[in-house]
């Protein structure tokens, strides 16, 4: 008898991207299957736009600031403003636009807030913008897996160089918050991975708290394998909402209080506290000092060798999940059997496909006009 | 330092022990700073030989990673590419960190990072490339979809200035076989659309002199001001905007002005895979980064699988690469060729079925490579099985027929033949699933176009569908190109249900004059089904039905108390709110392709036109609500209902494993089954005139047209092209090579007996030559089953 044989597999060594696949993939399996599996794109791309929309702004911003192009910061508003609506015709051009005009605008404050405030103190400690990164892993031990490597990519949005010994204390506050974290660095030259995130602060019980610790330590791992690279002492996460927030920001922030999951409050009897506690629905939170803001948006990351090895296993370990759901569905043909999901309410709320998945709270009949009963109104859904 | 030797013994562990022939050896151990061009036959180990000679400059000649940069043709071929460089690479470097006790030559090892070869197709790259090294003032290239590109050439390349109803153009496009409509005296938008986007991506692939095309005629005049129109209505789309053929005209002025040195300093060996793909602007791109570095180039290809003329792919620029490298890099002589012919895909049957196939019309030789050796299978082989044929009567008993093989092998006992006397049993192993097999045609379409009022009607693929599932044990395929978006019973009541909602009673949709008739026609259809899927009350329907969903949608009137009906609405919301009555498009792998669709229409138009509701339904007013479903009518609906939106080729990475696959053979190109059945004429029942530009050519089609009206006006001379018909037969056989080499263990024939070499429809799959006789008529290369 003649036997055929079984097809071979294609060789693969599949990339995953720290932000797009991992991280998206561990909020909801199922999720991720069909925004990044089948690229069918979010009716809600509200954090996806900002996100875009910061990154794009400040890697030019800070390529203008090296290049000398508009001088020292501040800019006046009309640059900052010209620069944003040259990112925002791009965006459009690749079909994507803020849901409103008001996200629009908040997301134009936020950048001149960024930009002019935040720049004096960041800019110059930028070595290079936009760091494409790319590092290969063992893929983890399992039956079902099509490859013996995955690909993990990213991409570092600053890479800052700094030797704390060249500034005098009191001279730029992000050093001397760096000079604190880590102390008896002061005379070694090293690079502090920067990452911006369009959003505020997250509660520190929550999934994302940690996901994003996990990212700049595998940044970092990756970051020292290339030639170019000096000892990676820290990252640094800016949640930019935190330094215009908006009132539904101050709303979770009051939230994170009142349950103990924060660890940025404001002080007692200040105006701070005042205005977080008092700011209501159609009030404007201005007023929130600078100091405040900027402990809000900045969150110092350890990266020791240790912790990045258990990034890593983390990270590993949800490859091995994606690939194991990739097989399942190979072999069972059906989407919902082969990918977990995870019905957490704020992962679930802004689902498109929540109608139907089995263990979303939201499961029914979608409700016109706005698909469900208990669903914010658009009007509702930021006030700036 | 690591000597050559040491490295092919490295490398014999990804290779799972397998030694390097001496072909491969000889590629690999090339001169690193020498342009070398390989053809390598279907199966020789093309990949395998470029990305062993890339590593090899790196662990051997000590080439930083980051220098080298490999490129290929395809999304698909480019991770392939790249996965081999680094799954080889890191175990290559693990083995040697093993063995090697040198200090230096461990410390280099440990600084190697892998990961930094460049690899990408050439679009990828040039993008990454000039958004990476480009002044601050100047922004990135944005590159649209091609859907968005054709929807901006339509707008501003035909209706600015009326062009569309432009006689010249009118007659120009009826020169090419396009027809005049009686009521309007104009050839239809689609039609123009469509050659006016051939012309302009051969004004930019062929570097064309416009100008003197222009003079050629007021038709050809009429097509260069549809193509300036075009090109004016990216640029006002904003700084950079561009379409994948302008990205690589600015890629490569970026590299002629010296804007992109700090890229090319950094370059120290270029790779170019499936260059018998390449067309002279691509072409161009490749040799000047050559230049930069000193002739480093190594190009691969193999002329006999060139298959992209249609889309300016010109197969003449690999045939004659040598020459044409010498004089591109300004060198003393004409760089080395190197051949790969040993094929480790099959067996021997197959694979001299398939050479004596590219062998047997002697007017296709001139076509190929000089010199070209023969391929052969690796001896250690053996003969395998022979290529079987499978044809009948009609349509409908082959595809009972073809089930019937598929059925045996996979479900029953396997099937018996008589072969040199002897009787052999061929069976599928008890790992085997369907998903080994692959049906591959020309066209998968389930159905016939709808045609002069002529009606869609079946196609072989779907009467072979239909016969799989009626086998005892049913066999599923999978087919998402296959079917006509429209015609999906899940995407018709999609789409039907957002017209109910957004145009109750078709009052709307009644009064656009200028709808074509088919768009209307499968509107209706589509309504149709969305009645029956309201009156069949879907789950769920609790507390409130899909019909109480559609109800609020016609009459604006929210479902919620206390909630008012917004201003406006985005319609892909709408979309995924009825994807909770229709739960196999969030379920199945295939509809879920078909979703992507329509998502991708509805969010991608909204680039189209400056003043779009941008894919939004307005309430505010009568004539906002009036205008924005208009637009949603013409730019969504209308473009799904007529065919204008194609299923990305690159979301088909993965194929179940459970289904036969139905691919088309362009889409087969790179792939290996162990089952290959090719159509090879099942519905060539007759000789119809219609049909012979599939099989047998005999008028000149719009490829081959425009290919003429535009060469002389390009870089190459006439003088290297043959004439249109020898250059349509040359490629078909170079298609059906295609097909007939993706077999790794059993080939079959399929098709009505009227194709076979005795029969009286000539076809150039079935050993027919150019001079009317097929080849195979006195010796038939195949077993009948």
């Amino acid at each position: 008898m003649t036997q055929l044989p079984v097809r071979n597999p294609i060789y693969i060594v599949p990339p995953y991207s720290l932000t797009g696949d991992i991280l998206s993939f561990r909020r909801c399996g199922l999720q991720y299957r069909y925004l990044n599996g089948s690229a069918l794109p979010p009716s809600r791309p509200v954090q996806m736009w900002f996100g875009e929309f910061i990154h794009l702004v400040m890697e030019m911003a800070i390529k203008n600031y090296q290049e000398g192009v508009y001088g020292d910061l501040p800019w006046p508003e009309e640059v900052i403003d010209n620069i944003s609506d040259i990112i925002i015709a791009r965006l459009a051009n690749e079909g994507k636009t803020p849901r409103s005009s008001r996200l629009e605008n908040a997301a134009k404050a936020r950048v001149k807030v960024s930009i002019n405030d935040l720049g004096p103190i960041l800019f110059p400690l930028v070595s290079t913008p936009e760091i494409p990164l790319s590092g290969t892993r063992i893929m983890p031990q399992s039956s079902q897996h099509r490859a013996e490597y995955y690909e993990v990519t990213g991409r570092i949005d600053i890479i800052t160089n700094i030797q704390i010994d060249t500034f005098q204390v009191g001279e730029n506050q992000l050093v001397d918050l760096i000079r604190d974290f880590l102390p008896n660095r002061e005379s070694e030259p090293f690079e502090v991975i920067v990452d911006y995130k369009g959003m505020r602060r997250p509660s520190t019980n929550s999934q994302d708290w940690q996901l994003y610790e996990w990212q700049l330590q595998t940044y970092a791992w990756i970051r020292q394998k290339q030639p170019s690279s000096l000892p990676v002492r820290a990252g640094l996460i800016i949640f930019i909402n935190e330094l215009r927030p908006s009132v539904s920001d101050i709303r979770k922030l009051r939230e994170d209080m009142a349950n103990n999951t924060t660890d940025v409050r404001p002080a007692n009897a200040t105006k701070d506290l005042d205005i977080v506690l008092k700011v209501a629905r159609g009030e404007s939170p201005f007023g929130l000092s600078w100091p405040f803001r900027l402990q809000r948006a900045l969150r110092l990351v350890s990266v020791e060798e240790p912790d990045q090895q258990n990034a890593l296993e983390r990270f590993d370990r949800i490859v091995a999940d994606i690939e194991d759901s990739v097989a399942q569905e190979v072999e069972n043909g059906s989407i919902r059997r082969s990918w977990p999901t995870n019905p957490v309410r704020e992962t679930c709320v802004a689902c498109d496909f929540r109608g139907t998945c089995e263990n979303s709270p939201y499961r029914g009949p979608a409700v016109a006009p706005l698909g469900r009963p208990d669903e914010p109104s658009y009007s509702e859904e930021d006030t700036y | 330092m690591i000597s050559l030797d040491e490295f092919l013994e490295a490398l014999r562990l990804p290779l799972h022990d397998r030694r390097l022939d001496s072909e491969q050896s000889e590629v690999i151990a090339y001169p690193p700073d020498q342009p070398l061009i390989v053809v390598a036959g279907p199966g020789t180990g093309k990949t395998t030989a470029i990305v062993a000679r890339a590593l090899k400059m790196v662990f051997v000649d000590r080439f930083d990673p980051a220098s080298i940069m490999l490129t290929t043709f395809t999304k698909r071929a480019a991770a392939e590419l790249r996965s081999r460089v680094l799954g080889w690479g890191y175990i290559v470097r693990d083995e040697f960190s093993r063995l090697i006790r040198d200090e230096q030559d461990l410390e280099y090892l440990s600084s190697l990072d892998i990961n930094r070869f460049i690899t990408g197709t050439l679009d990828s790259l040039a993008e990454e490339i000039l958004g990476k090294y480009r002044r601050p003032d100047i922004p990135p290239p944005v590159v649209l979809d091609q859907f968005v590109a054709d929807g901006i050439l339509l707008t501003s390349g035909l209706f600015d200035n009326g062009l569309f109803r432009n006689e010249d153009l009118t007659a120009f496009a009826e020169g090419h076989g396009y027809t005049r409509s009686r009521q309007t005296n104009s050839v239809n938008v689609r039609g123009l659309t469509r050659l006016s986007r051939i012309y302009c991506d051969r004004f930019r692939h062929d570097v064309i002199d416009v100008s003197a095309f222009t003079a050629c005629g007021p038709g050809q005049a009429a097509v260069a001001r549809v193509a300036n129109q075009y090109l004016s209505g990216l640029q006002i789309r904003g700084p950079n905007v561009m379409d994948f053929a302008e990205l690589e005209h600015y890629f490569l002025e970026r590299l002629q002005q010296g804007e992109l040195s700090q890229f090319t300093s950094q370059l120290k060996a270029i790779f170019v895979d499936e260059f018998q793909d390449t067309n002279v602007l691509q072409e161009s791109i490749y040799y000047n980064i050559a230049r930069c570095i000193n002739g480093c180039i190594t190009v691969v290809g193999d002329d006999d699988q060139s298959l992209y003329r249609f889309r300016g792919g010109t197969v003449e620029l690999f045939r004659d690469a040598s020459p044409r490298m010498q004089t591109a890099l300004g060198i003393t002589s004409e760089p080395d060729i190197r051949y790969l012919t040993t094929t480790y895909r099959a067996p021997n049957l197959p694979v001299v079925f398939t050479q004596d196939f590219a062998e047997c019309d002697a007017d296709y030789q001139p076509s190929r490579v000089t010199g070209k050796p023969r391929v052969q299978s690796d001896e250690s082989v053996g003969d395998g099985l022979p290529v079987l044929g499978i044809f009948r009567d009609n349509i409908h008993d082959l595809a009972r027929s073809v089930a019937r093989l598929i059925g045996d092998l996979f479900n029953g006992s396997g099937i018996d033949i008589s072969w040199n006397g002897e009787n052999v049993h061929i069976g599928a192993g008890a790992d085997a699933q369907p998903g080994d097999c692959a049906f591959l045609a020309h066209s998968v379409r389930e159905y016939t176009r709808e045609f002069m009022g002529q009606p869609s009607s079946p196609r072989f693929p779907l009467l072979l569908r239909q016969a799989l599932l009626e086998l005892d044990t049913p066999i599923s395929s999978f087919n998402p190109r296959g079917q006509l978006l429209s015609t999906v019973p899940e995407i018709a009541q999609l789409c039907g249900l957002m017209l109910e909602c957004i145009d109750p009673h078709s009052i709307i949709t009644g009064s656009i004059s200028n709808l074509p008739p088919e768009a209307r026609r499968i509107f209706r259809e589509w309504r149709s089904a969305a009645t029956d899927i309201i009156h069949r009350n879907p789950e769920p329907n609790h507390p409130t039905t899909l019909e109480d969903f559609v109800r609020s949608w016609q009459i604006q009137r929210s479902q919620v108390t206390g909630i008012q009906w917004p201003s406006e609405l985005p319609l892909i919301d709408l979309c995924y709110h009825l994807l909770t009555w229709i739960p196999s498009l969030q379920d199945d792998p295939e509809r879920q392709i078909h979703l992507e669709v329509v998502a991708r229409a509805i969010t991608e138009t909204s680039m189209l036109s400056s003043n779009s509701y941008r894919s939004r339904i307005v309430f505010s007013d009568i004539q906002h609500k009036q205008r924005s479903v208009t637009q949603a009518i013409w730019n969504i609906f209308s473009a799904i209902a007529l065919g204008d939106i194609e299923i990305n080729e690159d979301i088909l990475e993965t194929f179940p494993r459970a289904a036969v696959n139905f691919l088309t053979i362009h889409q087969a190109k790179g792939l290996e089954f162990p089952i290959v059945i090719v159509d090879v004429g099942a519905h060539f029942k007759t000789n119809h005139r219609l049909q012979r530009v599939f099989r047998f050519p005999d008028t000149i089609n719009e490829t081959y047209l425009v290919e003429d009206n535009t060469i002389p006006f390009g870089g190459l001379s006439t003088a290297s092209f043959a004439e249109w018909r020898d250059r349509a037969f040359d490629d078909l056989t170079r298609l059906y090579y295609v097909a007939y080499s993706r077999a790794q263990s059993l080939l079959v024939l399929a098709g009505l007996t009227s194709v076979l070499p005795t029969g009286r429809v000539p076809h150039v799959a079935m050993g027919w030559t150019r001079t009317g006789t097929s080849t195979w008529r006195t010796s038939c290369p195949f077993l009948r089953i």
